[in-house]
């Protein structure tokens, strides 16, 4: 029997520029496998979107994502 | 009562601070003349039965049952604030120290309760904490945009500026209408510049009595003037070593204008009634949403100011300016007041967001802002909608006649194609976006106009 073990990283407040590298690389440390849960986001920027839209082209599983977050995400696919 | 017992509650009775004496059951065996005294309640009252409930608030005495109990099982000392009434049906907060009288098998023979009167502290508390309380859902509410949520090509230029100038020590003139978040550029200024640990202060210049703002801007000295009763610091010198948001810099008087320009010249400030210059390290960054230079053109604002100040303009766009952001904003506003409100919405309503996108927002996000959280607390369902006549009734009716008109007119000269460079929307210098809203709220079939 195998056992597929899944990490989820759970962040919350506001996720800005200045926070990227360390997320960068907590989600790192977990390999790809790795679930980002967002439910308890309040406030990103433009370059946490943008991050976030590499991440999931990436294969990364976003959880809980907000609709104005999933919104702004699909508009800068929409942009690029 | 024995001789020693008589003579020890002399001496407890000579004790300012209330004492009580209990049973390890927590039943009242005796208190002396400072708990007599503060209660109004004579010995036979404190040693009945419902002794409790007398002396303390009633919310303490259900609140704080268990944790009473809990305390005296235990066998060590414990405390507990509370209530007590006083004998003018007054209450104050008390803090009881609970002390064990223990043999010399660690069973307790007595509590020795003793309180002291902690009401000045736990009022300051309470203030400080209701203050806390207001000044932290003003940060709330200031800070809701703070990064400014949208990627509109006119915001990310004004991101780019603000980029640019806040690690330097510039000043910064920031314009925009009402409403655009003029105050959120500067806090991200200050919050990306070496200052960012020092203090932001904003001073509304036009919310304060010309009379007063020199002494609010850079304080007095004691008897300066009628009612200065003593010595107070400017906000100049609140702001040390941070940065100062002048905010309606227009309407700084002309003689305060004079000091300002002072202060950016030396960086030094004097106190109303003093001749003594003071030193400040403060980053100046202004605001406005008054043409600074039609008013340097009419004598109503200093032109050497105007060019100290306009050294890094900073324009910030009106929400119409930036319509691409407005779906993500809405998002963002109606799951920040529903989630305040304790509600959930799962869906935007398509014709509130084509109202939404069509309208003119003369009042900007802050109109955006104020629309959006009473359409959340009316509404009862999980679907968002707001009434059209808000709208209306607050601004230009979203596509006249004349709209329409320049709509239709555009869209004949393009075959009916919205998009794309040599579409309708690049015609009338609008985004797409903004366009198809309009389009839709309008009701304007382009089918019409796409040659058959």
């Amino acid at each position: 029997m195998t056992f597929k073990i899944t990490v989820v990283l759970r962040v919350s407040g506001r996720i800005d520029a200045e926070h990227l590298s360390e997320l960068r690389s907590c989600l790192s440390r977990h390999g790809p496998q790795v679930v980002l849960d967002l439910d308890e986001v309040r406030l990103v920027d433009v370059a946490t979107v943008r991050f976030l839209v590499r991440c999931e082209a990436d294969g990364m599983q976003l959880r809980n994502c907000s609709r104005y977050i999933r919104k702004w995400m699909d508009q800068l696919k929409e942009e690029s | 009562m024995s001789t020693s017992t008589l003579e020890l509650a002399e001496i407890l009775d000579a004790i300012a601070e209330s004492i009580v004496v209990l049973s390890p059951d927590g039943g009242v065996l005796y208190a002396n003349r400072a708990v007599l005294e503060y209660t109004g309640l004579t010995m036979p009252d404190v040693l009945a039965g419902d002794f409790l409930s007398r002396l303390f608030h009633p919310e303490d005495v259900v609140r704080l049952r268990d944790p009473r109990h809990e305390g005296l099982s235990h066998g060590v000392p414990f405390e507990i604030e509370w209530r007590a009434r006083r004998h003018d049906g007054q209450y104050r907060w008390f803090l009881v120290r609970y002390r064990p009288l223990v043999d010399d098998q660690s069973r307790v023979l007595r509590w020795y309760a003793t309180a002291i009167d902690i009401d000045d502290r736990k009022r300051t508390e309470e203030r400080t904490q209701n203050e806390n309380l207001a000044l932290r859902e003003d940060i709330d509410r200031a800070s809701m945009f703070e990064e400014i949520v949208g990627s509109s090509a006119s915001l990310r230029a004004v991101l780019a500026q603000v980029a640019k100038v806040a690690p330097t020590d510039s000043t910064v003139l920031i314009l925009g209408e009402t409403g655009t978040g003029k105050e959120l550029i500067a806090r991200a200024i200050h919050k990306r510049s070496r200052r960012a640990t020092k203090a932001f202060i904003r001073v509304n210049c036009a919310a304060i009595p010309q009379s007063l703002i020199a002494s609010e801007l850079f304080g007095h000295e004691k008897g300066a003037f009628t009612g200065a009763l003593q010595r107070r610091l400017g906000r100049f010198e609140a702001a040390d070593g941070g940065t100062i948001l002048l905010d309606e810099i227009g309407d700084l008087p002309a003689e305060t204008q004079v000091a300002l320009l002072r202060v950016l010249q030396e960086r030094e400030i004097e106190r109303v009634g003093s001749s003594h210059p003071i030193a400040v390290d403060v980053r100046v960054i202004v605001a406005t949403n008054q043409d600074l230079e039609a008013a340097v053109a009419r004598g109503a604002f200093r032109a050497d100011l105007f060019y100290r100040l306009n050294v890094f303009p900073i324009a910030v766009p009106a929400l119409r300016q930036r319509a691409d952001d407005l779906p993500v904003l809405v998002e963002y506003l109606v799951e920040r007041f529903a989630k305040r409100a304790g509600k959930k919405i799962t869906r935007i309503e398509k014709r509130t967001m084509a109202l939404l996108q069509a309208y003119d927002w003369p009042g900007n996000v802050r109109e955006l802002q104020n629309v959006i959280e009473r359409a959340v607390v009316l509404c009862e369902g999980e679907t968002f909608s707001i009434d059209d006549s808000w709208l209306k009734a607050q601004g230009p009716p979203a596509g006249g006649e004349q709209e329409r008109a320049t709509i239709e007119a555009a869209l004949a000269a393009t075959n009916g194609r919205v998009a794309g460079p040599t579409g309708a929307a690049a015609k009338l210098g609008m985004p797409r976006q903004t366009l198809d809203s309009k389009i839709r709220a309008l009701r304007i079939d382009k089918l019409k106009f796409r040659p058959r």
